[in-house]
């Protein structure tokens, strides 16, 4: 799983809780991880959050793992410290939004999150605000799918409680109440994550058939193919890689494999 | 459970979204300028989506009924369809909405007043004959009718238009909102049936097949017509046992002339539909079935079918007169 706060002081609970450690990279970007979960800074505004998230996508490009972006925003009425999740986001300046659907469970209430170029004194009721959030989205929906990408803000400041009263050292104290809730979360969406990979055998007996004989682009499409359905169709691992040791040729691998399945087809 | 309300900002004061977002007080309503911003972006993935979809009340512009093609009928000339939604509760593997739509949300369109008279300016174009209108097509036609309250909206225009026809095609055991009217000549309830083996591994969320014949025989007493859908045939082990059975279990309790029409669809997918939903479900048994794409849909190997729904026909002509059986061929791409 992926997180991408701002500021460092946003993402120390989550460092805290989850035992991340700071890498030692020669890279713009500070990361921290652990076996599972990775965590980089991006600094403040748009551009560094796209940058940022690329630059996370990098160190781990694969396409079904989870986004989450944890933050501090401002909102029109809610009160400070409360936490929220993002059901929509907006660029009030390009009139661009997007809508990041909500499979979790309730946790958190939802807002309507916009990302604004400058900190705004001007808040609007039942609107968050914050710097980063389009981008978030905008770019790590290109790395996920967008179920997948999810945002989770609190509130440091409202019209009662101005940005320019907020002091930085209040913001772990301001997340940390959130974080069991947050690890809820986190495991909803790696839950969710899993049934997306592929079958764990599939691309194990592709690379072992692969490694045995060559095959053409075509061949190969095919042996993915049958391989793919022989795997849905009860045909255990050890017959397969049966199969791909015993042929002398790629052709008659998937000729073979092709036969085998003719008499499974037929649905149960 | 909806949890989330999407609503299209030209229909936010619409009563029927009033009314939608009183009976649904725990719902968050998030706008929007436009339904598509919500339900076509590219990516979504619409296995994950299905697991909790968000409701979108939506205008539908543009045609609202518009004409079937010419083998999808059940004996009727002039023949239309229309969407008051898209999507469905149900989940079903073989179901070409997964294939079509980037979006598992629920989408209403509360316009319903605008399919009404385009339905009536169609109705109006044959004063004399019989024109029919098909519902549930790109959704169930009664398994979210506790939300869109769409067959109370409906039934009173049908009731008033007697040469306007009404097919509510469902898989739903929701038959209050009918029960609750008088029963009328020009609608037809048609229910879609597979052996429920088949229906128990592939109609995630649909009702027994049991309960289904249930509802059709509630409904026959109290004078509603009924038809029956066995659309897609799904190629099995046991297949002449199965739907013998079924259409036994069916025919036993049914009387035949409250069965206004039966209808046979083979398995019929556009490619690119099919390829979705292969991706969405690599390890599908169905889509590792005996299947072939030619002129670009996918379908049962050409023997098979033929087989398959000759068995079919069979079976269903020892119980039925021939008049009441029509064979659908078209894929749902080339139809809608
Ligand atoms: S009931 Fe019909 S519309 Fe609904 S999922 Fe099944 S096939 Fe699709």
């Amino acid at each position: 799983m992926n997180f991408i706060t701002a500021f460092t002081q946003e993402a120390i609970p989550l460092i805290e809780e989850l035992d991340l450690v700071k890498e030692d990279l020669s890279s713009p970007f500070i990361l921290f991880q652990n076996k599972n979960h990775r965590l980089v800074v991006s600094g403040i505004g748009a551009q560094n959050m796209s940058l940022a998230v690329s630059f996370l996508h990098g160190i781990h490009p694969n396409l079904q793992t989870p986004w989450l972006n944890l933050g501090l925003c401002g909102h029109g009425n809610a009160k400070l410290g409360h936490a929220l999740q993002i059901a929509k986001c907006q660029n009030p300046q390009s009139g661009k939004s997007c809508y990041p659907p909500q499979l979790f469970s309730a946790l958190f209430p939802k807002a309507i999150l916009h990302t604004v170029d400058q900190p705004t004194s001007d808040y609007k009721t039942d609107l968050a605000y914050d710097m980063e959030g389009m981008a978030y989205f905008e770019t790590a929906i290109r790395f996920a799918p967008p179920e997948l990408v999810q945002s989770v803000k609190i509130v440091s400041d409202n019209p009662k409680n101005p940005l320019s009263q907020f002091e930085k050292k209040q913001t772990s104290s301001l997340i940390s109440p959130h974080i069991p809730k947050i690890l809820s979360l986190i495991s909803e969406m790696e839950s969710l994550a899993l049934e997306l990979e592929p079958h764990p055998q599939l691309s194990f007996i592709i690379e072992q058939t692969l490694s045995l004989h060559s095959f053409t682009e075509t061949q190969f499409h095919q042996l993915k193919k049958l391989t793919r359905q022989a795997l849905s169709l009860g045909l255990t691992t050890e017959k397969i890689s049966q199969i791909s040791q015993s042929e002398h040729s790629a052709k008659s691998i998937i000729t073979l494999l092709h036969n085998q399945l003719e008499q499974k087809r037929i649905f149960p | 459970m909806i949890e989330i309300i999407y609503i299209e900002d030209s229909i936010a004061q619409h009563p029927r979204t009033i009314d939608i977002l009183k009976r649904f007080p725990q719902a968050t309503p998030i706008p929007c300028a436009n339904y598509k911003e919500v339900f076509n972006p590219a990516g979504q993935n619409f296995r994950l989506q299905k697991k909790k979809p968000a409701l979108i009340l939506a205008e539908k512009k543009g045609n609202r009924a518009l004409p079937i093609p010419e083998t999808y009928g059940i004996g009727g000339k002039y023949n239309f369809y229309f969407s008051h939604m898209l999507n469905c509760l149900y989940d079903c593997r073989y179901c070409f909405l997964q294939g079509m739509y980037p979006s598992a949300h629920y989408v209403l369109f509360v316009n319903f007043e605008d399919f009404l008279s385009d339905i009536q300016s169609k109705t109006a174009q044959q004063p004399e004959q019989p024109v029919w209108f098909f519902s549930g097509y790109d959704c169930d036609s009664l398994a979210l009718d506790h939300i869109s309250q769409f067959t109370q909206s409906f039934l009173p225009h049908f009731r008033a238009n007697p040469t306007a026809h009404l097919e509510l095609r469902t898989k739903s055991v929701n038959i209050k909102p009918l029960l609750n009217n008088d029963p009328l000549k020009n609608v037809v309830t048609a229910f879609s049936f597979t052996p429920q083996e088949i229906s128990t591994q592939l109609e995630h969320g649909v009702p027994s097949v049991s309960s289904r014949i249930n509802a059709m025989k509630k409904l026959t007493q109290s004078g509603w017509q009924v038809g029956l859908r066995i659309d897609p045939i799904i190629d099995c082990t046991n297949f002449s046992k199965r739907y013998e059975s079924l259409f036994f279990d069916i025919f036993s309790i049914i009387p035949l002339e409250m069965i206004h029409s039966v209808s046979l669809g083979a398995f019929r997918m556009p490619g690119p539909f099919f390829k979705k939903m292969e991706k969405l479900y690599p390890t599908e048994k169905l889509f590792a079935g005996s299947l072939e794409k030619k002129q670009g849909v996918v379908s049962y190997k050409k023997e098979i079918e033929q087989k398959r729904k000759e068995t079919c026909k069979n079976l269903l002509l020892q119980l039925i007169p021939e008049e009441k059986l029509f064979l659908c061929e078209t894929a749902p791409e080339t139809t809608f």
